[in-house]
């Protein structure tokens, strides 16, 4: 079969195969956005179910993580958890949780917190918030055909370069990120419905203060929504630097523990 | 309870720093010891008086931003006017100003404070603090923490995306410079 590549150059054929990986990416994309499932209206019920649907389980954790620490049950030095107060109102993960010992560092604790996410996690498939996993395997397929078909037209034209004699390496790099793409569109899945979507559309919306200071009731609601980040620059700031790898902005605070004014309440002295 | 409301706060309101007339107003002053615009003082001076209001009101103590903090420092140097007239004739309370002793448990106490101080401003004057007056935990706690006292005659002062645009500036036209000599 002749598809007349030939007639392009090395050069030619580049710029119209990188548009075609380009093209092949936002199919990646944008077919999961047209056929994944719609769901249910709905809100998430907890602050787990919050996390859950925004990111999943590393951010779930990170949000228990968040409040135990405000709350002062546990403290975090270095890498290591240190349990404060065993004294939990209420069950669940975090109960489960600190039984496990005095200390433990983080890959323990996700680890312990695993069923407690699986329930926030069905709850959210059950509301039509969260899609199965098996719904949307057709998207997904559908979604990489058209890289699926990119990808061999340059294996066609990677051979037909080779037996010219021309340079293939740009184009043989080109075939790789087409495979990448295909891979990351298989493995990263398509997680919420469309409902889910504006569930945390709205939840980003409403508790948008919450990024600016949360105080310790709002630690962990603002760290299931917005991730860690909203830790900077408050006392739980070693959780953020952990988890981001960084080395935290505390010690931007200089060693006197940075800078605080205050005033009022009866009257009272402020510092 | 709205703020807006109460008498404290229209004594608040119509309350003005410094001797009457002055030429040179309490803004005027604010605005140039923090190199801010007349506008921008205007309105950090606003959000002082309600800083104010909160601290006597809210039923916990109250940690102001940066900004309204200079606010603060400033009028406690009209020391008058500020333990004469405006605590006991606005406040009808003495308002001590508290700065830290430092360590990890003050900055703790300091943080919870401010985060309750931005909950009962929405809670009391209906909105959200103004984000370039009260900024968020990082801004307040680790960057404006660094603010120096300079004097712009002894050094020279660039903004750092300035600075950097003309590093990158210098490096490029290094490059090409050796370029052409080694052609």
């Amino acid at each position: 079969m002749n598809l007349g590549l030939s007639e392009y150059d090395a050069g030619q054929f580049l710029v119209i195969y990188s548009a075609m990986i380009v093209f092949g990416w936002l199919m990646t994309v944008v077919v999961p956005m047209i056929l994944r499932p719609t769901g249910e209206p709905g809100v998430p019920q907890t602050v787990g179910q919050y996390a859950a649907l925004a990111s999943g389980k590393e951010r779930y954790a990170e949000a228990v993580m968040a409040g135990l620490l405000a709350s002062g049950h546990l403290e975090l030095e270095g890498k290591t958890f240190h349990v404060r107060n065993r004294d939990l109102p209420r069950g669940g993960a975090e109960t489960r949780l600190l039984s496990l010992g005095d200390t433990f560092g983080w890959k323990t604790f996700v680890r312990a917190i695993d069923s407690g996410y699986e329930e926030e996690r069905d709850a959210l498939r059950m509301a039509g918030l969260l899609t199965g996993s098996g719904k949307v395997l057709k998207a997904r397929l559908l979604s990489i055909v058209p890289m699926v078909v990119i990808i061999l037209f340059g294996l066609y034209r990677f051979d037909e370069g080779k037996a010219l004699g021309e340079p293939v390496g740009v184009l043989g790099v080109l075939i790789a990120v087409g495979l990448v793409v295909i891979v990351w569109r298989l493995l990263a899945g398509i997680r919420r419905t469309r409902e889910g979507d504006r569930a945390m559309r709205d939840a980003r919306q409403d508790h948008l203060g919450l990024k600016r200071a949360p105080t310790r009731d709002e630690m962990a609601l603002g760290v299931a929504i917005f991730g860690t980040a909203v830790l900077a620059g408050t006392p739980f700031d070693p959780l953020h630097a952990m988890r981001s790898g960084g080395v935290g902005d505390s010690s931007h605070a200089g060693g006197d523990g940075g800078s605080g004014c205050g005033g009022g309440g009866c009257g009272g002295c402020g510092g | 309870m709205d703020a807006e409301q109460t008498d404290l706060w229209q004594r608040l309101a119509d309350y003005e720093i410094g001797p009457p007339g002055a030429a040179f107003t309490f803004a005027q002053r604010l605005a140039r010891e923090n190199r801010w615009s007349g506008e921008y003082a205007a309105r950090v001076l606003s959000e002082y008086k309600r800083f104010c209001w909160l601290a006597c009101e809210a039923g916990h103590e109250a940690t102001p931003s940066d900004a309204v903090d200079q606010a603060w420092h400033l009028h406690l140097t009209y020391s008058r006017d500020y333990w004469d007239r405006f605590c006991p004739q606005i406040l009808l309370m003495p308002l001590h100003h508290g700065p830290t002793a430092g360590g990890t448990a003050e900055r703790t106490r300091y943080y919870d404070q401010y985060a309750q101080t931005l909950a009962s401003y929405e809670a009391h004057f209906g909105e959200p603090a103004p984000l370039d007056i009260w900024p968020g935990a990082r801004r307040r706690f680790v960057v404006d923490p660094l603010n120096a006292r300079v004097n712009p005659a002894d050094v020279l002062i660039v903004p750092r995306g300035l600075a950097y645009g003309l590093a990158l500036a210098i490096a490029i036209l290094m490059l090409g410079l050796v370029a052409l000599a080694i052609t």
